[in-house]
């Protein structure tokens, strides 16, 4: 549009131009599905184009743009877990209207139109909707009309003992289906042992680019792309143990896909997935996927490094939200609460993983990376008083909290040690300041029993030393007199 | 120096067409295999710079301020912090708001690495709801840093004082200061030392806009009004659903009014950091004005701000784009150059790299804009960069404007409703061609104003770069 026209159009009454889909849906729409309808930022967020959701019936998509969408979501065989705001106090219907049509026919996608008055009349049946929906509210209502991610899909099974990939071509099918739902599947097959099945269908890719297909297969078999070899299973074995993932370039449009797969004796499964090169997600060709292992976040380990203990701050499972997760070198862990000013977790092994938090919004709690998992407390022990004052670290950044309780102030360092050989964690108290002893809570979660002198045990798994004083028992809790002045130094080892 | 820094930006990648001549947008280089996705920046003595990621760590950085930026180094100053937004540097330690508390860090030994992490305050509740953020100011003229406290969630106050904002002392003591709030973006002050915080469009906000912190305000959302118990103050306002900002404003004298409007999709989807220009002209002639990040847009805008009757408004310019990724932090150095940060994890914008630490330098050439818009008895009141050509900014064709205002109630956002055509009958030019006076008949009170002046050109016969402004009219000037 020139600019002179501006002065013009803005004297126009807003209703009387028609209203363009196509702008509506760039400002208010394309910021995270992306102006071509693919998610934005290589599908971090769900796309449109090519989506079962907006298409078929529109009162769906009509639900969702006026009151949101919330929880996990799943177009195209990947998940997302993120909110989509509602729109319907904000726009008309008019341009709710004009938005859906201008997505429900564009990037190859093909509805029909949406009205202004379907809009208004699912408007006012819901006037008094105020939540979100949720995923398996609305497909319960309005199911998703999907094309099968496979098209003509035609399985063809073979009787035989392979334990590597034969040549399927010069062999005679025992049988022959036509699988409607489009999906590879072994379910259907009839067969436990010795067997193998060729599926033939059309792949359609939404774009020209570069692709990575996922094949994995028990025993075996291949993945074969418009008559090219992508990747290959051989021999005999367990799932995930010889997944190949390759990178192809390739075209917008129909393929042909054809799979091969052969089972000896023992488990079988099959796996066939694909994906745009760097996205996030695998969209299953299999009705098998990365089931159990499935791992909503990438790996993002977080540990010591170069004798210095990591640390992390953020919602830790098992403790409040104002947890301080401290790594130390050696595989062996806390979980210290701001909010209770007390050691609430300790456990072996790997410390955090980062996956969770560092991607998306970062929903949610995290639990311990590791193993041996101890719950110290989860209650406030400490008096009413008490304010924590924060912390401070030696050069090799092992921490030392400080608590104030009115005029005492309670030092609580950790660093790493041993206890009868094993990795340990090693906590000096120090109660700073003239007044009274504080009794002070080791446990209240997991019990402390006396084993001999000043040597106990915590529960099953772990154990107890003390460097001076004794530990009381008062109901479940495990109770620590500290006196002013007097120093006392716990050790935490693993049996 | 100019002509060898432009190249290097064009190099760099396209360029939009006009920016580069006036501003010189450059990425600094972050430390190689760390995801540095910005959500605070500081200022540091000698030329340094902290930032803060989303992930919880602090770098510094030392030569950001040179030409070649190939050679900034960084080393890492803290890590395990929870998410913080909003930092700086004061006696020694960097200060900075983070999700649980306000926090001192300081390098005791010297060896360039934090050892006290100090809790200043951390007196109001966090529940685990990753929405629950808090974003906060450096420190005011008295030292206290103000923190903005988001709604659990965004629509609920699940834990103690979200949906409030509170002053925190040099002591460490918390001045509940404010409620009404939503979802801010980011905090900080004007020229005045007056506090802002731009809230983001959603629940009891049609249009995300930038607000005016005055102490013992209610800014307009109640969801967080219980809390008020907590400390023994009156209950802030409790305003009818739906209605009018104007109306209710008129029951309810603590219910403040979005000083600047920042009218949804139009100029912007999520405002964040600020930073306000006090350079004096190192960065062009905007003095005292707010630059103003955007997330979604990946854009900063450029607001003038004036005082009618006892309240903030003014006006919103676009100003600067193609950041490349969504801006959140925003701080500008004493020689004019402004450092923005970026992040796009969670929440999509049109930059599209994951994070990203940037710098702008003002090529020493001025664009010819709409240096303020003022409201006026019976009008506005235009300044320009440079004079104007008398024969089209004389002309009220040369303008046009509508307004409009938003539905003020607790379903997420609203439409522009109450449309109206204000139109501009006389525009005068001042005798040294810097000013136009616009008479306008038909503006509303409450209303946003959206002026086009597409017809106006400079003396030496250029449009303006940014011709559009949009001014909300909380109060008319008699």
């Amino acid at each position: 549009m020139s600019r002179f026209l501006l002065p013009l159009l803005a004297s126009l009454p807003l209703a009387a131009s028609a209203q363009d889909g196509g702008q509506l849906f760039a400002t208010y729409c394309a910021a995270c599905h992306g102006a071509n309808g693919e998610g934005a930022m290589n599908g971090q967020f769900p796309p449109l184009s090519g989506s079962p959701w907006p298409l078929g019936n529109p009162d769906r998509a009509i639900k969702i743009v006026l009151h949101g969408l919330q929880g996990p979501v799943e177009v195209n065989g990947r998940t997302w877990n993120l909110e989509m705001p509602p729109q319907g106090a904000a726009l008309p219907d008019e341009h709710i209207a004009a938005i859906l049509t201008y997505v429900r026919s564009s990037w190859g996608n093909k509805a029909d139109a949406v009205t202004p008055d379907r809009v208004k009349s699912i408007r006012a049946a819901l006037a008094n909707r105020s939540e979100s929906w949720k995923a398996p509210e609305i497909l319960k209502l309005h199911p998703l009309e999907l094309a099968p991610p496979l098209s003509d899909l035609i399985s063809y099974v073979y009787d035989g003992t392979w334990k590597n990939p034969p040549d399927f071509t010069t062999l005679k099918p025992v049988a022959t289906e036509e699988e409607h739902k489009g999906l590879i599947s072994l379910k259907k097959v009839g067969k436990k042992d010795h067997f193998g099945v060729v599926w033939e269908g059309g792949l359609s890719l939404p774009a020209d680019g570069d692709y990575e297909f996922l094949f994995d297969a028990d025993d075996g078999g291949r993945l074969i792309l418009d008559g090219k070899t992508l990747a290959e299973v051989k021999g005999i074995g367990p799932i995930d143990s010889r997944a190949v993932q390759v990178s192809e370039k390739s075209t917008k449009g129909p393929h042909k896909l054809r799979v091969e797969y052969y089972e000896f004796e023992g488990q079988e499964e099959i796996r066939v997935a694909w994906r745009k090169k760097g996205a996030p997600g695998w969209t299953w060709l299999s009705d098998a996927k990365s089931g159990g292992s499935a791992k909503k976040w990438p790996d993002i380990p977080i540990e010591a490094t170069a004798g210095r203990t990591a640390i992390y701050r953020n919602f830790i499972k098992g403790t409040t939200a104002r947890g301080i997760g401290f790594g130390f070198p050696g595989g062996v862990n806390l979980a210290w609460s701001a909010d209770h000013l007390q050691p609430e977790l300790i456990w072996t092994g790997k410390f955090m993983d980062g996956g969770h938090h560092w991607t998306d919004r970062g929903q949610g709690a995290e639990p311990p990376a590791g193993e041996n998992v101890v719950a110290l407390s989860s209650t406030e022990t400490m008096p009413k008083d008490a304010r924590f004052k924060g912390y401070k670290l030696d050069p090799k950044g092992n921490p030392t909290f400080a608590t104030t309780i009115g005029s005492q102030r309670l030092l609580d360092s950790w660093k790493p040690g041993t206890l009868q050989g094993k990795p340990a964690l090693v906590r000096t108290l120090t109660l700073v300041g003239q007044g009274n002893p504080l009794s002070l809570t080791l446990s209240d979660k997991t019990p402390v029993t006396l084993v001999s002198g000043s040597d106990y045990t915590l529960g099953s798994t772990t154990l107890l030393h003390l460097d001076a004083g004794k530990i009381e028992t008062q109901g479940s809790s495990a109770i620590l007199k500290l006196t002013p002045g007097q120093p006392v130094t716990v050790t935490y080892g693993w049996k | 120096m100019f002509n060898v820094g432009c190249s290097m930006f064009l190099l760099a990648g396209p360029a939009l067409a006009g920016q580069e001549d006036y501003y010189l947008r450059q990425q600094i280089p972050t430390p190689p295999g760390e995801i540095l996705e910005l959500g605070s920046i500081a200022l540091l003595p000698d030329k340094q710079i902290a930032v803060a990621s989303r992930r919880g760590d602090i770098w510094i950085c030392k030569g950001a301020y040179e030409d070649d930026l190939s050679k900034v180094t960084w080393k890492k100053f803290a890590s395990g912090l929870h998410e913080p937004f909003g930092m700086f540097w004061k006696d020694g330690s960097i200060f900075l708001t983070q999700r649980p508390e306000v926090s001192r860090l300081t390098d005791d030994d010297r060896d360039g690495v934090a050892d006290t992490y100090e809790t200043v305050c951390d007196q109001w509740g966090i529940n685990g709801d990753y929405h629950e953020y808090a974003f906060g100011t450096p420190p005011d003229k008295d030292g206290n840093i103000w923190v903005v406290l988001c709604l659990t969630g965004s629509g609920g106050a699940a834990s103690d004082w979200r949906g409030w904002c509170m002053r925190v002392t040099p002591k460490g003591e918390m001045i509940p200061t404010c409620s009404g709030i939503r979802s801010p973006g980011g905090i900080g002050f004007n020229g005045e030392g007056d506090a802002f915080y731009t809230d983001n469009q959603g629940l009891w906000n049609g249009s995300s806009s930038l607000k005016w912190l005055k102490p013992g305000s209610f800014q307009g959302n109640p969801t967080g009004n219980k809390y008020h118990t907590l400390a023994n103050l009156p209950a802030p306002p409790q305003p009818t659903d739906p209605s009018r900002m104007m109306v209710e404003r008129k029951k309810f004298p603590d219910l403040m009014p979005p000083a600047v409007i920042l009218p949804h999709g139009k100029v912007g989807n999520s405002p964040s950091g600020m930073a306000c220009d006090t350079t004096g002209g190192k960065f062009g002639p905007w003095a005292k004005q707010m630059y103003v990040a955007e997330q979604t847009a990946s854009q900063v805008q450029r607001i003038n701000l004036e005082k009618v009757n006892g309240l903030y408004q003014g006006a919103v310019f676009h100003f600067l784009e193609g950041f490349e990724a969504g801006l959140v932090p925003i701080r500008q150095a004493e020689d004019g150059t402004l450092f923005v940060g970026g992040t796009n994890r969670g929440w999509a914008s049109k930059g599209s790299q994951p994070f990203t630490f940037e710098r702008v330098r003002w090529t020493g050439k001025t664009p010819f804009e709409i240096l303020t818009m003022t409201a006026t008895a019976d009008g506005f009141e235009l300044t320009f960069t440079a004079p104007v050509d008398p024969a089209t900014a004389g002309n009220p064709a040369s303008y046009g404007m509508a307004a409009w205002t938003y539905i003020y109630q607790s379903k997420y956002g609203s439409p522009e409703v109450d449309q109206a055509t204000p139109k501009v009958t006389a525009a005068t030019v001042s005798a040294d061609n810097t000013k136009v006076r616009l008479k306008v008949d038909g503006r509303v009170q409450g209303h946003v104003h959206h002026l086009t002046a597409s017809g106006v050109k400079s003396a030496s016969g250029t449009g303006l770069w940014h011709p559009e402004g949009w001014y909300t009219l909380n109060e008319i000037p008699k």
